[in-house]
């Protein structure tokens, strides 16, 4: 990847880190029995009340085609809303708080599953909580890319809050920092 | 109505009471229902006063009003109290005018401030704080409205209230400066009429901090909360609690500096965490940590070689302390009988066996343990008292270190080291699993279902195996009839064993950090918080038919000859149901199996093989431990007895000389060392006494 441009670098990374969500190995209960699967080389039954562990996409096909339901509950507007709480509470880098994993892809993929039910069932509760959810992580990823930015300035900040941020964040502090260095060195006159 | 200013992001004008009414008229929850109204309607049919709301309601509802009221509760707080009974006095006006106050009482904010970070910077805000309720005052009543009397010598008396209308009394009650009545203010006298006044109930409670949030070294942090009206009583020490509450300042009454001030807690809400190790935070990654680990078909292996893995061998009694980590299942009859869960241990051992090392490190991976030694612990800060607060003079209920276990573990060191006084305080706990107390007009009972894992020296300095058990250890028998299993260390000379331990001893301290426990001790902690939390094994038929196979084949041996001893009681078969319990536990599994139960009963006869043997009939005998006592010895006694009556009416000065009784007993083989213990031990307890200088008689 060295030689691709810096924002291309930043698309691959953000594409990876998708990928790498949808990778993720997730635990189903099957509710319907349904002949073996074979993914990837890998035999996979599918026997009414077994408990496997597929991957995310997998688990995602396997949920629509209602042969299987989630283990793990998913996440919900009013965790959101903690999360929400917590970001507009952070007055310095300091006080910033790591988020759940997975927080954004979560939250996107919470977004979208209300959309189609909002399609399905036309009902005015959702569409006001998709609203409420969007407005909180757009209010999120505001906050949090001021405080991005504001570390921008100071490297002891930078390496502070390197640990507190999702990896799309880490991705975009990383191809920011390398941005401004280019630019600097750019209207710098070369040192020997 | 005065609106408020929000300074979160951009100063916003917010009308609280009418953003308030509109939250109470429209929040709906997931399923569509007016989750308020209905409360109300809830509250109204209950005759309650108080609407609790969820904070992430309000936050999803409107997050600045929610913001405003963790920023000025007090403001946010009393315009939600006026909507309620608007609200309430146009669903029941009848209900709503015998109401001089509603309250709004707030739960689960998104935040809770750690009790050692509360600092002024949160003074006058909304928090919530968890921590160990340790002390409680008896309920009192407050004055909030007073009635006051003013008498002059012009106009008479007349009454007023004070303060006037929309104002409470805080902390102190002041003489009003004028009389509102008459307008005058240094003339005449003002009485305050208590009677007349408004009470409500108040009580002041002691927050801790959780005992596994104290940093190292460090003592406890402790925090006053004031409750009143409906929150008194409302939990008892010992409970851990989280409350919801502004943060209040008052002169700090033992400093004579007026610039020095204590913060307290003016409580809103209260919540009484379930008895289920909340503390343990289990991430969803770490439930699958654990559900891959109960897999594992080595899993209690692993559990037990993870427990102090620097400490060689023992592995009996590491897997004794492995079962009483997990506990078997407490139950609650339909008529509220309890019957406990929790596996209590005694280890038994001579000097640098490693039993404190065992103990300290069951403390410390146990979801809930407290380490203490017999020497630094009395009754009182083993179970609870009640003591007086030297600034204030009230009496205080103070939770001991048992109650602040319950749920959870209690290793007890040098248990043979603790006065008689204070070791009699553990009983209670120890099977009922309550303490009660009644002192200085405190009467109460809390909750101890505590597993006690407890360790002491033998008697001698060695354990005497020519001795009993009661007769090794400086314990009573009715403490260690209480424990299920008790294992006996004994360190005797082995050149095999010898060397293996000195191999290893030696390489722990050549390499250090080589000794690595088999699973991590954080995440054991979180599995056997897990498994504590969410697993209740059921016996199978096949578990319960072997148990009860085994009593009734140990029960069967002690028929055979009524003159022997009874190698079991019932109290060993519940503790092979707990054990049984705690090994399916130890898997995570649902079922007590065969192999469960096996593993119990391997675990009871071992105990019983080293504890509950009769040393001199060779044959096991759970009187040794029930009673101090072997069925042999018992008998002996009986016979002294007997011999002591025999003379006692053969000789003619009416009493048995000492030299007679030995002679005879010796006659039937009884050692005369038996005899002087049998008769000090029968003169101490009042059944016989020295009639005339070594005659004995029986007293009638």
């Amino acid at each position: 990847m060295g030689s691709l441009l810096p924002g291309n670098r930043l698309e691959l990374l953000l594409r990876m880190i998708e990928i790498e969500y949808k990778l993720r190995p997730v635990r189903i209960m099957i509710i319907r029995d349904e002949k073996p699967l074979t993914v990837d080389g890998q035999h996979i039954e599918l026997q009414k009340g077994i408990e496997i562990e597929v991957p995310y996409w997998l688990a995602q096909t396997l949920i629509s085609e209602g042969i299987a339901d989630m283990v793990e509950s998913p996440i919900s507007i009013e965790d959101i809303a903690r999360v929400h709480f917590s970001a507009l509470s952070a007055r310095t880098p300091a006080e910033l708080e790591p988020l759940p994993q997975n927080f954004y892809q979560n939250a996107k993929e919470f977004i979208k599953s209300l959309e189609d039910r909002i399609r399905r069932e036309l009902n005015p509760i959702l569409l006001e909580e998709k609203q409420k959810a969007l407005q909180y992580l757009m209010e999120i990823i505001d906050k949090r890319l001021l405080v991005i930015l504001q570390s921008l300035r100071s490297p002891t900040t930078m390496a502070e809050l390197s640990s507190k941020l999702a990896p799309e964040e880490s991705a975009l502090l990383d191809f920011l920092y390398k941005t401004i260095d280019l630019w600097k060195r750019s209207l710098l006159p070369p040192q020997h | 109505m005065a609106a408020l200013t929000t300074g979160v992001e951009h100063e916003q004008v917010i009308d609280v009471h009418e953003r308030f009414y509109e939250f109470i008229r429209s929040f709906r929850d997931r399923s569509g229902s007016y989750k308020y109204r209905e409360r109300i309607k809830q509250m109204i049919t209950m005759g309650q006063k108080s609407l609790i709301v969820d904070y992430n309601d309000l936050y999803l509802f409107d997050n600045r009003l929610a913001r405003l009221l963790i920023e000025r509760p007090d403001e946010v707080l009393q315009q939600a109290s006026e909507v309620v009974k608007e609200v309430v006095m146009n669903e029941a006006p009848d209900y709503g005018e015998t109401i001089d106050r509603f309250y709004v009482r707030v739960r689960a904010l998104p935040r809770v401030v750690p009790l050692r970070r509360l600092r002024s910077e949160y003074l006058g805000k909304l928090v919530m704080l968890e921590g160990i309720l340790v002390r409680t005052t008896p309920v009192k009543e407050k004055i909030v409205k007073a009635r006051f009397m003013h008498c002059t010598r012009e106009q008479g008396c007349h009454r007023f209230d004070w303060p006037p209308e929309g104002e409470l009394i805080g902390d102190i009650l002041e003489r009003p400066p004028a009389c509102p009545v008459c307008g005058g203010s240094s003339s005449g006298t003002f009485r305050l009429l208590p009677e007349e006044s408004k009470l409500i109930d108040w009580q002041r409670i002691v927050l801790q901090e959780r005992p596994e949030e104290v940093p190292p070294g460090q003592l406890p942090r402790s925090i006053e909360v004031v409750l009143q009206d409906e929150l008194v009583d409302s939990a008892r020490p010992g409970d851990r609690i989280s409350i919801v509450g502004v943060v209040r300042v008052r002169p700090d009454s033992v400093s004579k500096k007026r610039a020095v001030f204590d913060l307290y807690i003016e409580a809103n809400h209260i919540e009484v965490s379930q008895k289920i190790l909340e503390e343990v935070v289990i991430t969803r990654e770490d439930e699958e940590r654990i559900r891959a680990l109960a897999r594992d078909p080595w899993v209690r292996k692993r559990i037990i070689a993870s427990i102090a893995p620097a400490i060689y061998g023992h592995w009996e009694i590491k897997e004794a302390i492995a079962l009483a980590l997990f506990g078997g299942v407490p139950k609650i009859t339909e008529d509220g009988v309890r019957i406990r869960g929790d596996i209590h241990v005694l280890i038994v051992g001579d000097p640098g066996t490693a039993k404190s090392q065992l103990l300290q490190y069951a403390a410390r991976i146990a979801p809930r343990g407290i380490y203490t030694t017999g020497k630094g612990a009395t009754a009182a800060g083993l179970t609870a008292a009640v003591i007086r607060d030297k600034t204030t003079g009230e009496y205080y209920l103070e939770a001991g270190a048992l109650v602040l276990a319950d749920g959870g573990v209690a290793a007890i060191d040098e248990i043979d080291k603790m006065r008689d006084e204070d070791r009699v305080a553990i009983h209670e706990a120890m099977e009922q699993q309550t303490v009660s107390i009644a002192k200085a007009g405190i009467v109460a009972k809390l909750n101890a279902r505590t597993t006690v894992i407890a360790a002491g020296n033998p008697k001698f300095g060695r354990y005497l195996t020519n001795r009993t058990l009661a007769d090794n250890i400086n314990l009573p028998v009715t403490i260690l009839s209480r424990f299920d299993l008790i294992f006996i260390l004994k360190d005797r000379p082995n050149p095999e064993e010898d060397r293996k331990l000195a191999r290893h001893v030696l390489e722990v301290h050549r390499e250090t950090e080589r000794i690595k426990p088999e699973i991590d001790p954080a995440l054991l902690k979180k599995y056997i918080s897990y498994a504590r939390r969410y697993i209740r094994p059921r016996l199978t038929a096949e578990a319960s038919k072997l148990i009860e196979d085994f009593y009734v084949e140990m029960r069967r041996m002690s028929s055979e000859n009524p003159e022997g001893p009874i190698a079991i009681t019932a109290r060993q078969l519940e503790a092979l149901i707990r054990l049984a319990e705690a090994h399916a536990k130890m898997a995570l599994r649902s079922e007590v199996s065969r192999e469960d139960a096996e593993a119990a009963i391997r675990l009871m006869k071992t105990f019983l093989e080293s504890s509950g043997m009769d040393i001199e009939s060779g044959r096991i005998d759970i009187d040794v431990i029930m009673t101090g006592k072997p069925r042999s010895k018992q008998e002996k006694l009986t016979r002294i007895m007997e011999i002591i009556e025999e003379l006692e009416s053969e000789s003619e000065e009416g009493c048995a000389r000492l030299k007679e009784i030995q002679r005879r007993a010796a006659s039937e083989g009884i050692e005369s060392s038996l005899v002087e213990e049998a008769i000090r031990s029968f003169r101490r307890d009042g059944i016989i006494y020295e009639k005339s200088l070594g005659c004995y008689a029986i007293v009638r």
